[in-house]
């Protein structure tokens, strides 16, 4: 380990004026053998909210280019330059496999693939997970080569079925690191915080010699998986030897120091009294919103995903004056568009507040975060009156530097979500005419460039 | 193994058998399975004496000697069980319940620190099936951090430091003392003695540590290690070798202790079971059965028969559910915490405390309230003393309105989600979770309405006109009548005898279960499911996923059909299902190391 590394970014940037001056600074700290990105990195967000949308409110009126949102996307009219709206791809690929429409839907999302055969009923007879990996985990391999974190997780409201004790299951869950392989989300912003931004807040030294004792530790243990590993029978030792692999990814992030923009630093601090109660969804949201765009700052991670819920829809909304649950507004109560509305304008609210975070955190290149970001806003049904997976509202924040033409309601009738999978693969650097379950794919989703 | 079912699962479908509503823990069953005709035993009729259980003698004969388990309906013995058949032996991890008992148990921190850690994969409906738990980035983080707390709060208590070191390093010797700690206190983390390897691999941490650290520092080093390891998160299992051209085989003694402490207690074996194991004492069937024996009237055992039945009754979401204060005012934070204490009280005195058995379980005129939630169900509720203070106590109740667990205000609140109750909603749980006899999934293109209140209908009124359509019949005649009979209890979980200004009907006509025909009402029905035997049957296999940590298998026919007949002979006794899941193949053998199906 080399001492130059172990400067305090923080405590630099807290000496320094400005940009201007902690730029060189910061290429001290830099990997040896590591030249520091000039060009912004590319970002990939995905903001997952349930239940579906009221679709002749989500639509609005005018042209491809020239549009107004109705009013439950009132929210989004300051952003509206950096939106594509989706309008009218399907997710065909629910047709098949097990489980409610409602966990189908979860599992597409970013997979493109149906769920599998299982043992547990969510309530539309017995299934498992997806068939194959999401896609953010591929991009966060791929972009996340030098970052502390490839992905990171996080559950606003996670998860809020009752199911067994907590557990995840296939109502709410949409990111998975291969078939049947659920990634459990991060719900605890206090523990996002420490794991994000205590390196920051640490002595040098301190953080140092922490390291140096960890990897000792992280050694040894992945050691004795490997031996032991060695001994045992196929399945066994497969299951081992992937965890051995997460141990050697652990000492990886230990290890390296991001090098983020200027701007990075840890964000206040939210103090949440209990993040399971319903009333405080907001400023859990908040929290991770804010803590999302400091690991972008910092280059923490390029692949953020925010489930806000689950699919169960049992989470209640006090603040909105919407005291039954999502579900009653869904259709346990009859379908209430005018309620569903008000819960949707929210959302919405929240997405135009993390955009406008994006566009005002300052990039590497100069350019804004979001200049190289992609924000994939879904959900996974059309609308709550009924389980129907055609015309999705979907949309896109952001371009991911150039690689979408923006500000455009985009008309894409009958066209499997996996195409979009496939563009987003793309735009991120990722060759490939096909993702997820082939059958339902036909190459890139056209017209977004 | 992921990869397994990644392979294999062409060849397996969800398929209905003829074993009689077991269909969703019997989803894996391979197709060839079907064909073992020697397995046709099923068990029929009320909680009777099935006779001699066959559950093994003294001795433990070889897997070819010993007496075929018999078969409860026609007495005779089941051919097909004379050969072991142990089921899959996955490598089992630790669940956030075992991992939090074991620290308390090994070093004396009661945090529970893995109540940080992410959820578990759902699978068996346990979180804890070994098969479906992977492992994340997330979750290696949190076994580092929480390794680093729990040995940075150990070495800040000097007494339960000295505990664990078992040794003073001022007297011994830092290094020795050091070596102390890996034998003694590792023998206890790894659940058995460490082989050479082990200790040299450990010792080495602590010298790397010594070199810029001090002594405390360095042994904390070789804890937070031995935390993180394969040992200690996982159940690792090798066997006895098995016979030439068998692939099953027995666990030998220290493996045998580990089993028996994570099923009774779920957490690590105690000195007396290291004691067995090391003298060699656990390798018959007759002092497996001793040691559980002993084991739970230990209360660690309490805390797992808590736990399982609050993940198969879906409790755990109870005392965060939210509900609309201006419909339900009285539906407060704290009566749902009170209600979730309400069931974990009743729970745990049913099965240690009280008859001990599911039929009382299930229709229990009584219950444990404090006068906060004595006030919530009503006076008219209870025929004896009711509390009057914060202190929960028992009640007797109406026995024509309550009835055992299925009653209680938290269950039937959770499965209402909104303003007026769902009963196809309660049907279905019931169905799932009592009677493992769900009704066939909707169609996957079946779009679901929910019916609208109806001005001058009762909920029930309004559900048989949604569900009246032939298409919707087979499958809501199966969920409907479970449901309708608990109409009494409304929204969130209180009796009643009108809905929406009408009368309540909670007269039902049961179908597709041993217990079809009319109820009155919730009681009635509570006494039909508790004289159940597919209940009965149902509530063995329930304990046999969570016990063994998978799902079922075909493998596990005379498993079952020996935990069956103990459960029968008990009387459903639900202390004496744990014991008896000690004593099958599934538990006494292991298929070897890649002799997995």
């Amino acid at each position: 380990m080399t001492p130059r590394w172990l400067m305090s970014r923080r405590r630099l940037l807290r000496g320094t004026a400005g940009a201007a001056l902690a730029l060189p600074f910061l290429d001290a700290m830099a990997r040896p053998g590591r030249a520091r990105a000039q060009i912004a990195p590319k970002r990939f967000v995905t903001f997952y909210t349930g239940g579906g949308t009221v679709l002749n409110q989500w639509r609005p009126t005018g042209t491809e280019t020239s549009f107004t949102f109705r009013s439950m996307n009132a929210p989004l009219e300051p952003i509206k330059q950096h939106i594509t709206l989706l309008d009218g791809l399907e997710l065909q690929v629910t047709r098949e496999g097990f489980g409610h429409q409602h966990s189908r839907g979860m599992g597409a999302l970013l997979t493109g693939q149906p769920l599998l055969a299982g043992p547990y009923d969510t309530g539309g007879g017995p299934c498992g997970f997806a068939d194959g990996p999401s896609l953010d985990q591929i991009l966060g391999a791929h972009l996340g080569k030098t970052t502390k974190f490839k992905t990171l997780e996080m559950g606003v409201r996670w998860p809020s079925t009752n199911g067994g004790n907590g557990n995840v299951s296939p109502s709410n869950i949409i990111v998975f690191s291969g078939p049947n392989q659920p990634l459990p989300l991060a719900a605890d912003p206090g523990a996002i915080y420490q794991r994000l931004f205590t390196d920051l807040a640490t002595d040098t030294t301190q953080l140092a010699a922490q390291r140096a004792r960890g990897k000792s530790i992280l050694d040894a243990a992945a050691e004795e998986f490997r031996l032991l590993s060695g001994r045992l029978g196929t399945a066994d030792r497969t299951r081992l030897d992937a965890h051995q692999t997460k141990i050697r990814q652990l000492e990886r992030s230990l290890a390296t120091i991001s090098t983020g923009s200027a701007g990075c630093q840890a964000p206040a601090r939210e103090a949440i009294s209990d993040y399971k109660l319903d009333q405080n969804l907001p400023a859990i949201g908040k929290a991770m919103m804010d803590m999302m765009v400091m690991a972008f700052a910092c280059d923490l991670t390029r692949v953020v995903t925010m489930q806000w819920c689950d699919s169960s829809g049992r989470q209640t909304f006090p603040w909105l004056g919407l005291n039954q649950n999502h579900h009653a507004y869904q259709h346990d109560q009859g379908y209430q568009p005018d309620n569903i509305i008000k819960i949707n304008t929210w959302y919405m609210q929240q997405l135009a507040y993390l955009t406008q975070a994006l566009v005002a955190e300052k990039d590497a290149g100069g350019g804004s975060i979001l200049d190289s970001s992609c924000i994939y806003v879904c959900t996974e049904i059309q609308m709550p009156s009924d389980h129907i997976q055609t015309d999705m509202p979907f949309m896109l924040v952001g371009g991911a530097g150039g690689a979408f033409k923006t500000g455009r309601w985009l008309k894409v009738p009958r066209t499997p979500h996996n195409n979009l999978l496939v563009s987003f693969m793309n735009a991120y650097g990722m060759p490939g005419n096909t993702f997820g379950k082939p059958q339902y794919c036909t190459g890139p989703l056209a017209g977004l460039a | 193994m992921r990869m397994n079912v990644r392979l294999t699962r062409e060849l397996r479908v969800p398929m209905r058998t003829t074993m009689g509503g077991r269909l969703d823990a019997l989803w894996l069953m391979p197709v060839a399975a079907v064909a073992l005709g020697a397995c046709t035993g099923t068990i029929a009729g009320d909680l009777g004496d099935p006779g001699n259980a066959g559950l093994g003698g003294g001795v433990d004969p070889a897997p070819d000697e010993r007496p075929a388990p018999i078969d409860p309906v026609t007495g005779e013995p089941l051919a097909a069980c004379t050969a072991v058949s142990p089921g899959p032996s996955p490598l089992r991890r630790l669940t956030r319940f075992e991992y939090s008992n074991t620290i308390r148990d090994l070093v004396g921190d009661t945090s529970r620190p893995a109540d940080r850690f992410p959820p578990e994969e759902i699978g068996n409906g346990f979180g804890n099936d070994a098969e479906s738990l992977g492992v994340s980035d997330l979750l290696t983080e949190q076994y580092f951090t929480a390794a680093s707390g729990i040995v940075a709060r150990l070495l800040a208590d000097p007494p339960r430091l000295a505990g664990v070191l078992g040794c003073d390093p001022a007297q011994a010797g830092e290094e020795a003392c050091a070596r102390t700690l890996i034998d003694g206190f590792g023998q206890r983390a790894y659940r058995r003695p460490l082989d050479a390897g082990e200790k040299a691999r450990l010792l080495a941490v602590y010298t790397a540590n010594r070199a810029a650290l001090d002594f405390k520092s360095s042994v904390g080093a070789v804890l937070e290690t031995m935390l993180q390891t394969p040992q200690f998160l996982y159940r690792v299992e090798f066997g006895a070798s098995p016979a030439a051209g068998s692939s099953v085989g027995k666990v030998d003694g220290y493996e045998m202790a580990a089993r028996l402490s994570y099923l009774l207690w779920g957490s690590m074996p105690d000195q007396t079971l290291f004691a067995a194991a090391a003298a060699g004492q656990l390798g018959t069937a007759d002092e497996v059965r001793a040691q559980a024996e002993r084991m739970v009237a230990d209360p660690r055992a309490r805390d797992v028969a808590l736990f399982m039945n609050e993940a198969l009754f879906e409790l755990h979401g109870v005392e965060t559910l939210q509900k609309d204060p201006a419909r339900f005012a009285a539906f407060t934070t704290e009566i749902a915490i009170a209600l979730r204490e309400e069931s974990r009280r009743f729970i745990d005195h049913v099965v240690w405390d009280g008859a001990g058995d599911l039929r009382t379980l299930l229709t229990a005129p009584f219950s444990f309230v404090d006068a906060k939630l004595a006030m919530y169900y009503g006076a008219q509720q209870f025929t004896g003393v009711v509390p009057r203070t914060a202190a929960f106590s028992r009640v007797e109740m109406n026995p024509q309105r309550r009835a055992g667990l299925l009653t209680h205000g938290g269950l039937m609140a959770t499965l209402t989600s909104g303003s007026i109750t769902n009963p196809p909603i309660r049907g279905s749980f019931i169905r799932r979770k009592v009677l493992c006899s769900p009704a066939p999934p909707p169609p996957a293109n079946l779009m679901i309405e929910t019916p609208v209140p109806m001005p001058n209908q009762t909920t029930r009124e309004v559900f048989e006109t949604k569900t009246s359509p032939v298409a919707c019949t087979p499958c809501h005649a199966l969920l409907n009548p479970v449901g309708f009979a608990l109409e009494n209890f409304d929204p969130i979980g209180r009796w009643r005898d009108t809905d929406n200004g009408k009368p309540v009907n909670a007269a039902a006509e049961l179908q597709g279960t041993d217990v079809a025909g009319p109820v009155a009402g919730p009681a009635e029905l509570a006494q039909k499911l508790g004289a159940s035997a597919e209940a009965g049957r149902c509530y063995v296999g329930q304990w046999l996923a969570f016990g063994y940590g998978r799902n079922e298998t075909a493998a596990d026919r005379c498993s079952r059909v020996a935990l069956e007949g103990a459960f029968m002979k008990s009387g459903g006794n639900i202390k004496q299902l744990m014991v008896a899941l000690t004593q099958t193949d599934a538990f006494l053998y292991r298929q070897a190391a890649g002799g997995q199906p």
